[in-house]
């Protein structure tokens, strides 16, 4: 069917001239108008619009391909529901509600976590919350906010990709000569509607598809010619070299500067409308995008008019899209890192958290839209960006990175924090369906290697994946937070090179449990040995718990335990001190009566049921912690604990080693896995962590001595002969660490005296000692030897005080003496 | 039961040193602690030594008191009480002899000298009655017997003092005295025969039972008191080498010289002691079962021999009881010799017989004894040097003693009354009394070469062991001292 039109000789598809675009019955002007009229009402917010991914494959733009590359992820508009788009496209109407409807969510949020918690205080065990525990948390996380304001790990980095911790991709930057088109035209396979996705100017009975004209099926204009040419000056000032690659919304230029220094810049199309009063109101209205100036977001430089067109003028980023990258690694099989990936995030949050302090949202993240570029990872496409008190505007996304509620309930940080978790999802790994099965959700982490190994970052994406947004990271900055915990972890386990760094919600640990190896610390102690939350200064009782910061339970009790009413942080210190004084049952009580939102709820029953030596409470409930935290080292400190307490000493081991590998000033742990390993009978493993204790702890000297006795303990006359025993190098090197110690004479006699009782015994196991060896100042013989044990066991008899024990002490020494004739 | 003594407790570090504990077990000597096994080995051995001082102590003045018991109190009052029986009988025979010889003259032997010999024996009997009364206080028996022979005896003196004056006022020949002093006679001899020598016997016996119980009592005390210090000794001995042995194993020191020397001294005054209790054990016997029984029987046997010759001489005294006293006589030389013939001449006989065949043996070194009697018991108990000899002697002039009784009964037979008077009264060495004489001389000296014997084992018994009551408490105290010094050092370690 030919068309109507005069003029023009396109043929009707689908009720619409492929040429001119205008139905066959000649009345298109009229619904034309309408459609002009609301693409620019809704599209003039986003100039970038389907383009978004053009300045990412500017780069790639010699193989020819443009917008979305990847086969699975089918970027979308989302138009006003008079547009009447297609539903199979997921475009979806955003109403102005969204602010109300969160702010009747809030209250009915808390409601029914008080009645969770009534009903689990009654049972007195709680049961796993799902998500209905933190629905109502605002209160709780904004304290937590205003906290995290106080300088965070985010401050030390040096602005470098991967923050000098991790090492990441290398990605040259690219002369853009080299990559402009020669030959610009779209494949004619891409070519496809920029309204309704349908195919349009494809060759058909042998001809080519014609470059220009209009949807088949919407009417649309279509052109995949450029507008501009080389040696075109836009604005003045741009020269335009040539294409760098063709977008949703028109082709992309690259372009000199002629009035700033002939640099480098990037022209790409504003939305393409004959209407200069629609255009100026366009321009007018993305300027502020012009304002955000951060590293990692890509610079607006100006906003032109050429001809019936506008453009926008941007700063050349010449590199690597995410995406690229993360298929050309995972073809060369060797894929991203979840560090790296986390390294990757982190950059993404710090652009995303720029964005939403200016009360933006970017609302379109994905691996497309991040290019690396050096040692810089940078945001493009900011067609998506929009005001978050913006209730009308459309609202960009990709199927399989944006939030689930954003068709109700429109952008917010979270649903940005939540693309920018799939999106590590997705560069992580292998993540099949992740526009399908998984389109919300994570799969089984036993399903996917990587989680699994990494259960932190596991958890870190699922609870900035999670399909409610009250369940999410609240802020850029706590996710930020908690990545870098994560990453820290991560990079630690990979290297085992500690990477400490104080928390924004913990303290230090408030001592050091079971360094004397000889006594394990009861559950209590552990207990009390955690890190304590950190005080929010912005409580209304921040001073009072801070005058009594220093001062006993008791004390603490008798301050706070009273009728009137207390702030949360006067709650959360009673309770510890109720904790410390075996009160749990008026601990609990008291926790009941806070938010149950509050993580510190959380901990606190953990601790209560962990001193109490309740091991599998306190998992439960530090693992909810853990849910919420994934990077803070104190709640995995608080799970080895737990651990322990239910006689779990693989796990222990693992959550020990966890916390000891990222940060050393976590001395705890450090003897929590030893003692874990002791008790998986891997001496050798727990002697090497011992000696991990640097020399400027405070316990050095406990872990140097720990680390002998633990060293020796094969050795023991009464051994389980299955043990293992050191070797004759690891009893000289022990016996090398005991000679730099300076101990106390006692203890350093006793320690003396299990090392010579294991040299003695391993030489006359072994024999043939090394000739001119001298250890613990005496020649290492046998005879030697036994001369210095008796020495040592007479001078520990002579410090005895009880007459039993010295009279045992002589016996020894007699009995261990070397032999002589008198 | 060798359960692991407990150790120390780990400390705070969990260092648990192979250090035991003191709260060990009293049972299981394993289980004890240096010291309390040095210490209560120590107070062992010295408990033991002790013990062993005192046993050995015990024991020796213990044998020597034997010594002194068998050879200065019991044993002499033996030989009292057998001299007594013999002195009894000599002065029957005495009294037979006075009568017989009358107011007679020529013979080469008088009236008064025969009754000089009657007053001697009664003196010696005197004497030993004293001697043997001196045991009549503790012994029941010994006193009856003594009090019927000390009865007796008087009676016997007054029957035998009116025969003597009856006899001088009216002389007579030679064997022919008034019939009157031979009834008096009659009954003087019956009375010594029936009260004054039984009485006497049984003195004896139960002098020479008493030294017998006492023998074997310390014989075996001796013996057993040996064999318990060598016991004990050793004991010792096996304690010392025990703490050696701990002390090497405890505190490796192989030696500890005090302890060596502790027990070297423990070991050598064992064998030492054990020994010499042995050897005074042999001492004792030796001197009891060899020599006072020898000293025993030959002095019974002395006594018989003189009753037999008094026997002879009231044959010839009292005619009408010539064939009584001719068949005790026979029956006496028997008891003395036993030929196994009781009859004048057949006697003789086979005495000659016997000594030929001995004599016969003797010189190829066999020394076959084919007769009885207490001289035959003599013969086969010849223990010392000079004894057999004697006892040849003895038995040579016994047969002599025999010949020269038959040439006087074939003078009786003969009617030669006078010549066999003469010949048996006279000291002439051919003649009957004359050969008695010098066999009754040889029996002293085959006592005396026992008695010899037996004050020489009694002394040198008695002298072994005099030093054996001091010995041991120095031993004891000198291995208690070194002991002491040996643990000291050890034990202070301890402290």
């Amino acid at each position: 069917m030919r068309c109507l039109r005069s003029g023009c000789s396109g043929s009707i598809e689908d009720g619409y001239c492929d040429v001119c675009g205008f139905p066959p019955d000649g009345t298109a002007s009229a619904p034309s108008a309408a459609k002009v009229g609301a693409l620019a009402n809704h599209g003039n917010r986003s100039p970038g619009g389907r383009a978004g991914a053009g300045a990412g494959t500017a780069t790639t733009g010699a193989d020819g391909r443009a917008g979305s590359t990847g086969g699975g992820s089918t970027p979308f508009a989302i138009l006003g529901p008079a547009a009447g788009v297609p539903d199979e496209v997921l475009a979806r109407t955003l109403s102005g509600r969204v602010a109300s409807r969160r702010a009747s969510g809030d209250g009915s949020g808390k409601a029914e976590a008080r009645g969770g918690r009534a009903g689990s205080g009654t049972s007195g065990s709680r049961p796993a919350h799902g998500t209905q525990g933190t629905r109502g948390s605002r209160g709780s996380r904004g304290s937590r906010g205003s906290r995290g304001s106080r300088g965070s790990s985010g401050s030390s980095r040096r602005g470098e990709l991967g923050a000098g911790l991790v090492e990441m991709p290398e990605v040259p930057e690219r002369d853009p000569a080299t990559a402009i088109m020669q030959d610009p035209s779209v494949p004619e396979h891409k070519r496809r509607c920029g309204h309704c996705d349908a195919p349009v100017g494809r060759g058909r009975e042998g001809g080519p598809g014609r470059s220009e004209g209009y949807c088949p099926k919407c009417g649309t204009h279509f052109s995949f010619t450029p507008k501009l040419g080389p040696g075109d000056l836009v604005g003045g000032q741009y020269e335009v070299l040539g294409c760098l690659a063709h977008g949703g919304l028109g082709w992309i230029y690259l372009a000199k500067d002629r009035n700033v220094s002939d640099r480098w810049v990037v022209l790409k199309g504003l939305l393409d409308t004959g209407d200069p009063d629609a255009m100026e109101a366009a321009l007018a209205e993305r300027r502020y995008l012009a304002e955000v100036e951060h590293p990692n977001v890509v610079k607006i430089y100006n906003f032109v008019q050429h001809g019936d067109a506008g453009y926008i003028v941007m700063e050349y980023v010449g590199g690597r899209s995410l995406k690229e990258l993360v298929l050309e690694r995972r073809a060369a099989g060797e894929p991203l890192t979840p560090a790296q990936v986390m390294a990757y995030g982190l950059e993404v949050l710090r652009a995303l958290g720029h964005l939403h302090e200016r009360g933006l949202v970017y609302c379109d993240f994905k691996p497309d839209n991040a290019i690396q570029t050096e040692e810089r990872l940078k945001l493009v496409d900011l067609g998506g960006v929009r005001r978050l008190e913006d209730e009308e505007g459309a609202v960009y996304g990709t199927v399989g990175y944006q939030a689930p509620e954003i068709a109700d309930e429109g952008p917010s940080v979270s649903s940005d924090l939540y693309t920018v978790a799939r999106a590590m999802a997705v560069m992580s790994f292998e993540f099949g369906g992740y526009t399908g099965v998984h389109r919300t959700g994570l799969p089984d982490a036993a399903d996917v290697p990587v989680l699994a190994a990494n259960p932190s970052f596991d958890r870190l994406l699922r609870r900035a994946a999670h399909a409610d947004p009250d369940e999410r990271f609240w802020s850029a900055q706590e996710m930020t937070e908690q990545l870098t915990g994560v990453l820290r972890e991560t990079l630690a386990a990979q290297d085992g090179k500690p990477r400490p760094a104080a928390s924004t919600l913990f303290g230090p640990e408030t001592r050091v449990v079971g360094a004397r190896m000889g006594r394990a610390p009861t559950f209590r102690q552990a207990a009390s040995a955690l890190p304590v939350p950190l005080v929010d200064p912005a409580d209304p009782g921040a001073r009072n718990v801070a005058a009594l910061a220093a001062s006993a339970p008791e004390q603490v009790v008798s301050a706070l335990d009273h009728d009137r009413p207390r702030s949360v942080e006067e709650t959360l210190l009673l309770v510890r001190a109720l904790i410390e004084r075996r009160q749990q049952e008026r601990a609990r009580e008291m926790i009941m009566a806070l938010d149950e939102a509050d993580w510190r709820a959380h901990w606190f029953w953990g601790l209560a049921a962990l001193a109490e030596g309740d091991g599998a409470a306190a998992i439960g409930e530090f693992g909810r912690v853990y849910d919420l935290l994934p990077g803070e080292t104190a709640v995995r400190l608080a799970l080895a604990f737990s651990a322990e307490a239910v006689g779990d000493s693989a796990g222990a081991v693992h959550l020990h080693r966890t916390v000891w590998r990222t940060d050393h000033s976590y001395e705890n742990a450090a003897f929590g896995l030893a003692r874990a390993l002791v008790a998986e009978g891997d001496d050798r493993a727990a002697v090497q962590v011992l000696t991990e204790v640097p020399a400027s702890s405070g316990r050095h000297l406990d872990a140097q001595v720990a680390a002998v006795v633990v060293a020796i303990r094969g050795w023991a006359p009464d051994a389980d002969p299955i043990r293992w025993r050191a070797t004759r190098r690891d009893l000289l090197a022990a016996a090398d660490r005991v000679e730099a110690l300076d101990l106390p004479e006692e203890r350093g006699a006793r320690l003396i005296a299990l090392l010579l009782e294991a040299l003695v015994a391993e030489l006359d196991r072994s024999g043939d000692p090394p000739p001119d060896r001298r250890v613990l100042g005496v020649p290492y013989t046998e005879k030697a030897l036994r001369g210095a044990l008796e020495g040592v066991y007479r001078d520990l008899a002579r410090l005895s005080t009880s007459r039993s024990r010295r009279r045992g002490f002589v016996d020894r020494a007699n009995f261990i003496r070397p032999r002589t004739a008198f | 039961m060798a359960s692991t003594p407990a150790l120390l407790p780990a400390d705070e570090d969990g260092i648990r040193l192979p250090v035991q504990d003191a709260g060990h077990t009293w049972i299981n000597p394993r289980g004890w602690l240096t010291p309390d096994l040095v210490r209560n080995l120590a107070i062992l051995i010295t408990g033991l030594a002790i013990v062993l001082a005192v046993l050995a102590s015990v024991q020796a003045s213990g044998g020597k008191a034997g010594f002194e018991e068998i050879g200065h109190k019991a044993g002499p009052q033996v030989v009292a009480s057998s001299d007594l029986y013999l002195a009894l009988n000599n002065m029957d025979a005495q009294l037979a002899n006075a009568l017989l010889i009358g107011n007679a003259q020529g013979l080469r032997v008088t009236r008064e000298q025969v009754l000089g010999d009657y007053e001697a024996g009664r003196r010696q009997a005197d004497t030993d009655l004293q001697k043997a009364s001196a045991l009549a206080g503790d012994d029941q028996r010994a006193a009856t017997a003594l009090r019927q022979a000390l009865d007796g005896f008087g009676h016997y003196q007054a029957l035998a003092a009116q025969a003597i004056q009856l006899d001088g006022q009216h002389p007579h020949p030679a064997a022919r005295p008034s019939p009157a002093v031979l009834t008096l006679y009659r009954q003087a001899t019956s009375e010594m025969k029936g009260t004054v020598l039984p009485a006497a016997e049984a003195l004896r016996t139960a002098n020479a039972d008493r030294v017998e119980s006492a023998y074997q009592s310390r014989y075996r005390a001796l013996n057993v008191g040996a064999g318990t210090v060598l016991g004990v000794g050793l004991a010792v001995v096996v304690a010392l080498a025990v703490l050696q042995f701990s002390l090497a194993r405890r505190t490796r020191r192989m030696v500890a010289p005090a302890l060596v020397v502790a027990t070297l001294v423990a070991l050598g005054g064992t064998i030492l002691a054990t020994f010499t209790f042995a050897l005074a054990a042999d001492h004792l016997r030796v001197a009891k079962t060899d020599a006072f029984d020898s000293v025993l029987a030959l002095t019974r046997g002395r006594a018989i021999a003189w009753d037999a010759n008094a026997d002879e001489s009231r044959y010839l005294a009292d005619p009408q009881q010539a064939d009584l006293y001719q068949t005790a006589f026979y029956t006496k030389a028997n008891e003395l010799v036993d030929t196994g013939s009781v009859h004048s001449g057949g006697y003789e006989t086979s005495l000659g017989q016997d000594v030929s065949r001995y004599q016969g043996s003797a010189e190829q070194g066999r020394y076959i004894v084919t007769f009885g009697g207490l001289l035959g018991k003599e013969f086969r108990n010849i223990t010392f040097p000079g004894e057999r000899a004697a006892a040849e002697d003895a038995l040579e002039r016994w047969q002599i003693y025999q010949g020269n009784d038959a040439r006087l009964r074939d003078m009786v037979a003969g009617g030669q009354l006078q010549a066999a008077v003469s010949f048996d009264t006279s000291p002439g060495d051919n003649a009957s009394n004359g050969s008695f004489t010098a066999f009754d001389a040889a029996m002293r000296r085959v006592i005396d070469v026992n008695d010899e014997q037996f004050t020489e084992n009694i002394k040198t018994g008695g002298d072994d062991l005099s030093g054996w009551t001091v010995i041991p408490p120095v031993g004891a105290v000198v291995i208690i001292v070194l002991v002491l010094a040996g643990v000291r050092p050890r034990l202070a370690e301890y402290r």
